[in-house]
Parts: structure tokens; C-alpha cells; sequence
């Protein structure tokens, strides 16, 4: 199956062939390591039901030069080994990358506990740390190849649901730090509408742009790729040619992609028309994985009407978020 | 390794007087956790850690965690009396301005092998060094000193099959049993005892020392060092919190605090050291 976990192991054992002194760290989650476990079976050190122990081993690991990646369920490994991630890895910028699983509602029936709609918010606030997601297995490959290969430091990837991740372009991008990659075609010269999504959700920003499309709005797809750290240069380049930009990702619309876009505009001090669609609240429920999104709002039809509906009050303009910046006195 | 004890004396004696002057000096520290650990960290860095004035920064030798980090002075005090730190640093310790040495070890000090001080966490941090000891074939060992109040936190035991599992025979496990912690004696907080059984059930080897017998600790941790028995090894240290000032031994207030002049001075001016070791 070409799915991004599976890309993963394509390129850990890639790297471990090139010389590449990576050590994977589960922590009971050896699925995820299956073909490095497979071809270099030394690479992989179970540390069992215990990411605290699972992310202090790999700060270990690291300190003494090689490439820790450990993977785990994402609520598990971002919350529960916070401090970790923190103190023992972040403040020292240690080269280990964490590749949080079931992001989202992926993990769909077994609820709240297991799906993770905070990760982007808690890890966005470390310094020194990337946090990413790739949107497909060839984007996975790429940002793989950089962030565990060539960039030193702790790096943070979100890995989704296992379905339905066929790849959306056959021309992809190279990646560069803090970067969207641009979907829609080689590189962005200006829209009416600007549409990032995070991750997998790039199949639904795929179609709400066709909608808007159809609308007779110009529109334009990013795959955002990263949250942390975005880069300013990138984003005064897109403030400064589009009306309306629309995040979609699956996490909570507290502190994810759509706020940590959002803060970079307003640090370029340029802000567009903002409409944000994300999960509401941060505990999930049981369910069918594309039901739940529904019931959220992320699905294409529900997102192209919460952007017009947003253009017709006039949010082309940003004016919701000066409007509500001069209501609560944060001029 | 040869054990030269009058010299481990008269260095353990400086190490305390450092202890207690750097607090004097602090107006408070953790002191009664740095006193208990200093028969410990003078036989480390005396022979016992290959560490020398010339590899202070490697990662290709013996490496320490102080995992209970709260004792840094110890470390700091310890550092500067084999001239590792340097004298002015060494009393930036306390300093209002902002100084790499906190009360915590942090990386970037030569000497410090892992920034710690939020308990816990140093024992995974050494089975992360000792695995990459292993699996890189090289012949270090890795030495992990924990307070026994630190043993509350469930990251060790997490810790302990993982060291069974992967047969960490280059991973020692110091235990200071001074038998205190922050707010009370650790039996009456939060029990421990039998606390040898717990690791020979955890399938640990498990020796018990004098943690103030410099002949006893440096037997027991050379030993542990050139073993080869596929097992992980406990080093439990019987220690006293506070040990040297008579004051506040074995005080729940020794965990931190300061001294009065006079009885700083009683103690700097004193040999601390007899013919059978350190004075009761």
C-alpha cells in the first residue's frame, strides 16, 4: 500500500543504506518500523508501551550522534512524553525526529483517547523544532529524504489516515523549510483565493478549489507542508497577491496550521481575508473517519460555502479580523 | 584502577568544603543531596570514569548522568576540585545574573555529560547512551546517579525491563538511599522498601554499599564497571542527607537551605576526614 507511513520505512531504509545512522524507537508500535525491521533488524530498539522512556532513549541516542526516529500514536508520544520532547530534546536541539501517528480522526472508532487535534498546538509553542506533515507517499519520500537526512535537529512529522493517500501530483516540489509546496501549479503568481491544507486533507482542498473554480474564482492549491517554521518571505509573497486565504486541516482551529498562519501574517503585517476550517474542539468521537469530517465541516461542499458565505460579508478584505481587533481593543 | 583512599579522603574533604562555602556564598542550596553524594562522585571522577582534563567534551568515553540534577553543586564542586571548571565560574553558582550554572547541570559545561534536573529522566538518557555503546561496539560505560525520592517517578521503573531486555552490563545504576526527599522521609511518602527485592524482581543485580566508604563505593563501581554479565547492576548507596554537618543530618530541611556562618566555619576550618574515614 502507498501510504505515507509506508513511504517512511521507504526512505529510513534508504537513508540507513546510504550510511545514515538512523535508530528506529518504538515504543510497541514496531508496525511502523516493519521494513527497516526487516532489512536492518539491529536499527529498531523496542522500549514497549512507554513513550516517556521511548523519547528520553532516543534524546540518549542522539547525544551520541545518530538519528533516532520514533513513532507512536500522536496523543501518546505529544502529550504524554511532553517533557521529554521539551527538556531533553528541544532545548538542545537534539537530532530526533517524532512521527506522531493517527493525527486527526484516523484512528475513527477508538475515539477521543486515541485521535490527536492538539498535537500541532502543544509542539508549535518549542522552539527549535520543525513540525510538518506530508500530504501523499511521494511527499512523504521528499520531506523524508530532508528532514531526517540533511537537517540536523528535532523535527516533528504527523502521519493520518492510512487510506486513500494516492499521490495528487505526479510533479512535486522540492521541499524547502517553511514552504508551502504549491499545488496548482509551478509557482504561485497571485489568486482571488488561496487554499493551504495540511496534510492528507490536500484531496479535499483539491476539490474545494475546483468548486471555486467552477464559481468563477480564481483559486490556488498549497500543500502546506509546514506549520513550524513558516517562512515570512513566503507568506508576504502570497498576503501580497490574494484576497482571501482558506486553511483546512485536521486538527483543533485552536493553534494549528490556520493560527500559525494567521500570526505570520500578521508579523508580515499583511492580513488577507481569513477563513479557517478546522475540527471544532479538540476531543474527537467514535466514528466513520469521512462521517466525522462532514460533521466538522471539512468537506469540500461545506468549505466552499463557508468561503463564499465568508466573500459575501465582505471577509475578502480581512476585515473580520480588523473588525474584531478594534472590537476588543487590540489595535 | 588503583584506589588510593588518602588521596579520595583529602579530595571528598575540598569537595565538602566547596559544598558548603558555594552555599555560604548562595545564601541557599541543595545541600543536604549534595553532601550525600560526594564519597560517590569523588570515586567517579578519580579513576573510576575514564574522564581526564583532556576528553571533558567526548562522547567517546565513560559518561555520567546526575540524574538527580538538584545536586549539581556536588558536580560543579566536584568539576572544580579536579580543575575542570574554572575557579570563576565555579562561583558564579547562586550569582543573580544569568550563568550557565544554574542549579541544574546544562550541556555546554565541560565535564557535564547530560543536562538534568527534572527527576526522572536521566535513567533513560543512560540506557540511551548505553545502547549506542553497544550497537556501536565501543567499550564505555555509562553511570547513572539517582536520588531515591527520584524513584517515585514511574519513568524508572518503565526503564528497568528495558535495560533486562537489551542486557545493559554497560549501565550502572547508582541509588543515593539517603532516605529523604523534598517534603518527608521517602518511607513514610511514598515506600520503597524492600528496595533491593524490587530490582532482583525486576531481574537486576543489586549491591548494597556504604555510600560514605570510599573503599566500599570504589570497589562496588570499579567492579561494576568491568563486568561482563549480560545483566544491569544497581549500585544502592546508603547515604545520609546532609552527611558532614552534623546540623542537618538526616533533616527534612537539608534538602534545601543555608548555613549559618558559624557553623560553615566550624566545618571549613575542621578536618573532616579521620583515620577511619569521615567523622561521625
Amino acid at each position: 500500500m502507498k501510504d505515507r507511513r509506508s513511504a517512511l520505512q521507504e526512505v529510513l531504509v534508504e537513508l540507513i543504506e546510504e550510511g545514515k545512522e538512523i535508530v528506529c524507537v518504538s515504543v510497541d508500535s514496531a508496525s511502523r518500523f516493519k521494513k527497516v525491521k526487516d532489512t536492518y533488524p539491529q536499527r529498531v530498539i523496542e522500549c514497549g508501551i512507554c513513550e516517556q522512556t521511548g523519547m528520553g532513549v532516543s534524546a540518549g541516542l542522539a547525544l551520541q550522534g545518530f538519528i533516532p526516529v520514533i513513532s507512536g500514536y500522536a496523543t501518546f508520544l505529544t502529550m504524554r512524553a511532553l517533557e521529554q520532547i521539551r527538556t531533553d530534546i528541544c532545548r538542545w536541539s537534539l537530532n530526533v525526529k517524532i512521527c506522531g501517528t493517527d493525527v486527526g480522526f484516523a484512528a475513527q472508532y477508538a475515539g477521543f483517547t486515541h485521535q490527536a487535534f492538539e498535537d500541532i498546538a502543544i509542539l508549535s509553542s518549542l522552539d527549535n523544532l520543525i513540525v510538518c506533515e506530508p500530504c501523499d507517499w511521494q511527499d512523504t519520500l521528499l520531506l523524508g529524504r530532508v528532514l531526517f537526512g540533511e537537517i540536523h535537529g528535532p523535527v516533528y512529522v504527523r502521519f493520518g489516515a492510512r487510506e486513500g493517500e494516492e499521490n495528487f501530483s505526479e510533479h512535486r516540489q522540492p521541499v524547502e523549510v517553511g514552504c508551502f509546496e504549491p499545488l496548482s501549479g509551478d509557482a504561485f503568481t497571485g489568486a482571488d483565493i488561496v487554499v493551504v491544507t495540511l496534510g492528507q486533507l490536500a484531496k479535499v482542498g483539491a476539490e474545494v478549489v475546483n468548486g471555486l473554480e467552477k464559481r468563477g474564482y480564481q483559486a490556488f492549491l498549497f500543500n502546506a507542508r509546514f506549520v513550524k517554521p513558516i517562512s515570512l518571505e513566503f507568506v508576504a509573497k502570497i498576503a501580497r497577491r490574494v484576497k482571501v486565504v482558506v486553511t483546512i486541516e485536521e486538527h483543533s482551529g485552536k493553534g494549528g496550521l490556520g493560527d500559525n498562519l494567521l500570526l505570520a501574517f500578521h508579523e508580515v503585517g499583511c492580513i488577507p481575508g481569513f477563513v479557517k476550517c478546522a475540527v471544532s474542539g479538540n476531543f474527537g468521537s467514535s466514528g466513520k473517519r469521512d462521517y466525522l469530517l462532514q460533521k466538522h465541516g471539512l468537506d469540500a461542499s461545506s468549505i466552499v460555502t463557508k468561503i463564499l458565505q465568508t466573500i459575501e460579508k465582505g471577509g475578502d478584505r480581512g476585515r473580520n479580523i480588523l473588525e474584531w481587533e478594534h472590537r476588543s481593543g487590540n489595535h | 584502577m588503583i584506589c588510593d583512599e588518602k588521596y579520595l579522603m583529602e579530595f571528598a574533604s575540598l569537595v565538602r568544603k566547596r559544598i558548603i562555602k558555594a552555599t555560604l556564598r548562595a545564601g541557599v542550596s541543595h545541600i543536604g543531596g549534595s553532601l550525600s553524594i560526594v564519597e560517590i562522585l569523588t570515586c567517579l571522577f578519580n579513576g573510576i570514569l575514564g574522564i581526564d582534563g583532556e576528553n571533558l567534551s567526548s562522547r567517546t568515553r565513560d559518561q555520567f548522568v546526575l540524574s538527580k540534577g538538584h545536586a549539581g553543586l556536588a558536580l560543579y564542586a566536584t568539576l572544580a576540585e579536579k580543575g575542570y571548571l574554572g575557579e570563576e565560574l565555579f562561583w558564579e553558582y547562586g550569582w543573580e545574573k544569568e550563568t550557565p550554572l544554574g542549579i541544574h547541570p546544562e550541556l555546554g559545561i565541560p565535564g557535564i555529560d547530560a543536562a538534568t534536573g527534572s527527576l526522572g529522566h536521566g535513567l533513560a538518557l543512560g540506557i540511551g547512551f548505553a545502547l549506542a555503546f553497544s550497537m556501536q561496539k565501543k567499550p564505555f560505560h555509562v553511570f547513572v546517579l539517582i536520588g531515591d525520592g527520584e524513584l517515585n517517578e514511574g519513568t524508572n521503573w518503565e526503564c528497568l525491563p528495558l535495560a533486562v531486555r537489551y542486557k545493559l552490563d554497560n549501565l550502572t545504576l547508582i541509588i543515593d538511599r539517603n532516605g529523604l526527599q523534598l517534603s518527608g522521609y521517602t518511607e513514610d511518602m511514598h515506600p520503597l522498601d524492600p528496595l533491593q527485592e524490587k530490582f532482583i524482581a525486576f531481574r537486576w543485580n543489586v549491591q548494597e554499599v556504604n555510600g560514605h566508604n570510599l573503599r566500599m563505593v570504589w570497589d562496588a563501581l570499579s567492579q561494576a564497571k568491568i563486568r561482563n554479565d549480560r545483566i544491569p547492576l544497581a549500585v544502592i548507596a546508603h547515604t545520609v542527607k546532609g552527611k558532614g554537618i552534623e546540623e542537618i543530618e538526616n533533616k527534612v530541611e537539608s534538602h534545601y537551605c543555608g548555613i549559618p556562618q558559624k557553623i560553615a566555619e566550624k566545618y571549613l576550618g575542621a578536618a573532616l576526614y579521620g583515620e577511619a574515614g569521615l567523622r561521625q
